[in-house]
């Protein structure tokens, strides 16, 4: 539903694009059986070659023997995989490679019936979290799982329903996911293969409803993880432990599993109950051991040591422990000596550079972070999203306290983070949202915080309708005649149409905000004359201005309007505060900011404020004005100097305002014109083009615009309107801008709206906003050596 | 004689004293008056030979406008960084001056000598 677009009937460019999409993944996806196409991509007869084995250490001191697939047969088994994922229904019992039920598959009315705990993606949580306060758990494991998942057995699963491939077809998928007879004489599924999880759960299918059964049969709770089959009950007196594992021995055996006897547990709830490394005994939480091991690594962090190699080195020096328990990650070996060239974490790219104390602080930040937001998962899966307060009463003494650490874990985390200058300040206070006693325990003052945490009654309402959309398209016209205006005018931009309009864009500006020149202007009209403009101006006190207080201005002016700012202004506010905050937590609420006097705890926030400056306020001044630097600028950057003459008057206010909107859309509009201009060359006296600025006018509320007069006037803007004539105003339904003309459009939404005046192809006198879409009639008269005026890009009031 | 307005900070009162008093202290008093009104009306019918304001004052862009658009010598002192420590005349606009806040009590009587010499220049 997500990627759902509303188009009109005609089938459109987009329509063709996906229907051909869908075409390519069908043709990729499909299995191929033509042996000679698999030789030619080196993917037949299956040999060695193609798997490269190695081996791991369990934590039992045996070895994990592992494969690496070729790339070229990967990319086959890759394939088969999205292949049978298409269809693949596994049972309800299996908890492992099962991918969360993509919500597009689900529509509004079965999301609202669902259950969350059937919308919560499968993994080991939800498997433990079936057997959670129970009397007895019972854990198995299949012996040799993907081992004993044969060629034969493959076989037979492809012949059967619904796959119903042919004899030969099916031995040469099977061929494909199976190992070859001279890596192992059994054949089994490869331990490494994209394909074997999913194949294992298709195999597995009899055996959980046969288990399954006998779970219902003696009141007890089943379900499998990969190997790890688990069954808990309450109800002792229906059924006895060993009868549990008698029978389930027996189903396993018979569906040609082995049973790991050694590793079968029984455990009651005086006992330890673990289930795929979450213990359930009540609610759900994780081993100790690993608790404090997070614990005492952010105590130590923030209390004892003085940097990331220390920490590193201290948990090398502990020797004995198991892996899990030390906080080295990626990159660094056992001593604390750093490895080279780790570059993308994620992705595993090994740079040609020796890597940066910074990128191996970060990726210590985020391993850590990573092991805090495990046990965060774990003890907050079964409150339900978001955790909330109100529903305490509904929550354990016991499951509440773990969270309680959980929050304790990441205000410190938090504050080591502050140490240590790590950049994931966004992350926590994302979590702060979700997560009520954060903010008070990394102490933050609700004032400080620049990001609203709740939207205002009206954006709320928005986003609830928004949420109502389904697919016709009279919903999403019903929205957009519905929508702000403010919001209409950026979907019509964004869908290039006044009807149709795509769920992706809704959701971008639902979701992120959208651009709202008004909502900008305030602040900028703060920042020039309110309480912000104290950011530029130095203070009469000599100490300089109180941070704090700066802080408060601008989170109080900011933060209703930072949805609706542009990128880039959004960008600098954004660094200002968080320079602010950063000197107001380190150094105490009253700390002062010289503007003139640098020092070295104030230089990271002076710079972020000259950042700002830079981007928003012109001057009255020689060099930093209107002229100089926006069309000065975009002259310049057109490339035609020779066809503009530029106007200077008025082009030396004192401004403040987004400078690279202006200058962006300014250039792009020239570009275009010099495009379409046949001529380049104008005499000395007489250019072309004349660019005037009209600065606002307090008295009338006229707005600020950059004006651009054609001498030839009798030339027309090279379009065609197809509007009604005899209307004095109404909609342009055809789309007129592209190329530079859209992207100036695009540029300058944070501004305000570019209109083109007079001639068109089909008539003559109009003006139309390119913005908007819209015309009304209007006669412009000639200025004398100017001509007509042909172009304007105006500041949008409110 | 001159008539010269200084428009007061409303914002910011305690940033005026410091300027009120010396101009109170120097004798200009009799050529510079003070006036708290900035609004479209009062302005309109303003009557002045030259204007001073604070640059981040509420109201500044209005009394800019009127000055650009009646020819009033403007004087606006800046706590800017990058503000002047002397008299800066607007390229683009020669009636349009601007100092740094701290040299305003050094530049005021040149700034009241070119009002004077534009008002002659006028009559």
């Amino acid at each position: 539903m997500n990627n759902a677009s509303i188009s009109s009937h005609k089938p459109s460019n987009r329509d063709l694009d996906s229907i051909f999409m869908a075409f390519e993944k069908w043709l990729k996806n499909r299995p191929e059986f033509d042996t000679a196409v698999l030789r030619k991509r080196k993917c037949w007869p299956i040999t060695a070659k193609h798997y490269k084995k190695f081996t791991i250490k369990k934590r039992n001191g045996s070895n994990r023997e592992l494969v690496v697939v070729d790339k070229n047969l990967k990319e086959l088994q890759s394939n088969l995989a999205a292949y049978f994922g298409q269809n693949y229904e596994v049972s309800d019992y299996a908890y492992g490679f099962v991918p969360k039920e993509p919500e597009r598959r689900i529509g509004v009315k079965e999301q609202s019936e669902l259950l969350v705990e059937k919308l919560r993606p499968k993994g080991v949580i939800t498997n433990a979290l079936s057997h959670t306060n129970k009397k007895l758990v019972i854990s198995m494991d299949l012996k040799d799982f993907f081992p004993t998942i044969t060629f034969p057995r493959v076989m037979g699963l492809l012949k059967s329903q619904p796959y119903n491939f042919t004899n030969k077809q099916a031995s040469i998928l099977a061929s494909m996911v199976c190992l070859p007879k001279d890596v192992d004489d059994k054949r089994g599924l490869p331990q490494g293969a994209p394909t074997s999880p999913m194949i294992s759960n298709l195999i597995c299918k009899k055996l959980d409803f046969q288990l399954g059964k006998m779970a219902k049969k003696y009141d007890v709770s089943y379900t499998r993880y990969a190997d790890d089959l688990t069954f808990s009950t309450n109800n002792l007196k229906r059924v006895s432990a060993n009868k549990i594992v008698h029978e389930a021995t027996k189903c396993v055996e018979r569906n040609g599993f082995r049973v790991n006897v050694d590793k079968t547990k029984a455990m009651y709830s005086n006992q330890r109950q673990m289930v795929t490394g979450i213990l359930v005994n009540e609610g759900l939480n994780l081993p100790k051991k690993h608790v404090d091991a997070i614990r005492a690594t952010l105590n130590n962090l923030e209390h004892k040591y003085k940097s990331v190699d220390e920490a590193v080195v201290g948990f090398g020096k502990i020797g004995k422990k198991n892996s899990y328990d030390s906080f080295v990650p990626l990159g660094y070996y056992i001593g604390g000596y750093k490895g080279r060239y780790i570059k993308a974490v994620n992705k595993g790219f090994k740079g040609n550079k020796p890597t940066s104390d910074k990128e191996f602080n970060k990726v210590y930040a985020l391993h850590l972070l990573g092991r805090i937001l495990w046990y965060g998962q774990v003890v907050t899966t079964s409150i339900g999203e978001p955790y909330a307060l109100t529903k305490r009463k509904y929550i354990s003494p016991k499951q509440h306290s773990r969270i309680i650490k959980f929050e304790e874990m990441l205000a410190s985390y938090y504050r080591i983070s502050m140490k240590y200058h790590w950049p994931v300040e966004h992350i926590i206070l994302r979590l702060a949202n979700k997560l009520p006693h954060l903010q008070s325990l990394v102490k933050m003052n609700p004032s400080f915080l620049l990001d609203s945490i709740l939207l205002n009654v009206d954006e709320n309402e928005l986003r609830e309708k928004f949420l109502k959309l389904g697919l016709k398209k009279e919903e999403y016209t019903e929205f957009f005649e519905s929508a702000p205006s403010s919001l209409q005018r950026i979907l019509r931009v964004e869908n290039r149409s006044h009807t149709n309009f795509s769920h992706n864009t809704i959701k971008k500006c639902i979701e992120h905000g959208w651009q709202v020149p008004s909502k900008q202007q305030l602040l900028f009209q703060d920042l020039n004359t309110g309480d912000l403009a104290d950011l530029f101006h130095k203070s009469s006190d000599k100490q300089g201005h109180n941070v704090e207080k700066l802080l408060t201005n601008l989170v109080r002016v900011t933060r209703p309007q930072l949805r609706y700012l542009s990128p880039n202004i959004k960008a600098k506010i954004v660094a200002v505060h968080k320079e602010l905050l950063d000197l107001v937590r380190t150094e105490g609420g009253d700390v002062c900011i010289d503007l003139e006097n640098e020092t070295k705890k104030t230089e990271l926030s002076l710079q972020a404020i000259r950042d700002l400056k830079s981007a928003i306020r012109l001057y009255d001044n020689d060099t930093d004005n209107f002229y100089q630097k926006v069309v000065l600028h975009a002259v310049n950057r057109s490339g035609a100097v020779n066809i503009f003459s530029i106007d200077k008057d008025s082009m030396a206010s004192r401004i403040v305002t987004d400078i690279k909107a202006w200058q962006d859309a300014l250039t792009k509009v020239l570009m275009s014109i010099v495009q379409h201009t046949e001529n380049l060359s104008s005499t000395a006296s007489q250019k072309a083009y004349t660019i005037k600025f009209r600065d606002k006018n307090p008295v009338t509320g006229e707005p600020r615009a950059i004006e651009i007069y054609r001498l030839n006037h009798n030339l027309p803007f090279k379009k065609e309107l197809d509007i009604d004539k005899s209307k004095s105003k109404g909609r342009v339904m055809k789309w007129l801008t592209g190329g530079d003309l859209s992207s100036a459009v695009k540029s300058f939404l944070s501004i305000g709206d570019i209109f083109v005046h007079g001639k068109f192809l089909d008539c003559d006198d109009f003006t139309v906003n390119l913005t908007e879409h819209v015309y009304v009639k209007e006669k412009h008269e000639e200025i004398d050596k100017l001509g007509k005026l042909f172009i304007s890009l105006k500041e949008v009031n409110d | 004689m001159l008539n010269i307005i200084y428009f007061e900070d409303e914002r910011r009162p305690d940033r005026n004293e410091k300027y009120k008093a010396f101009i109170l202290r120097s004798g200009y008093s009799n050529i510079i008056k003070f006036m708290q009104d900035i609004d479209v009306d009062t302005m309109s019918l303003l009557v002045a030979d030259g204007v001073i304001c604070h640059s981040g004052m509420v109201g500044y862009e209005l009394v800019s406008h009127f000055a650009k658009c009646n020819n009033w010598p403007m004087l606006s002192y800046s706590g800017t960084v990058d503000s002047t420590p002397y008299l800066r005349e607007n390229k683009f606009n020669k009636n349009q001056f601007s100092v740094d806040s701290d040299y305003f009590e050094l530049v005021l009587p040149e700034f009241i000598e070119r009002c004077n010499t534009m008002k002659e220049r006028k009559n």
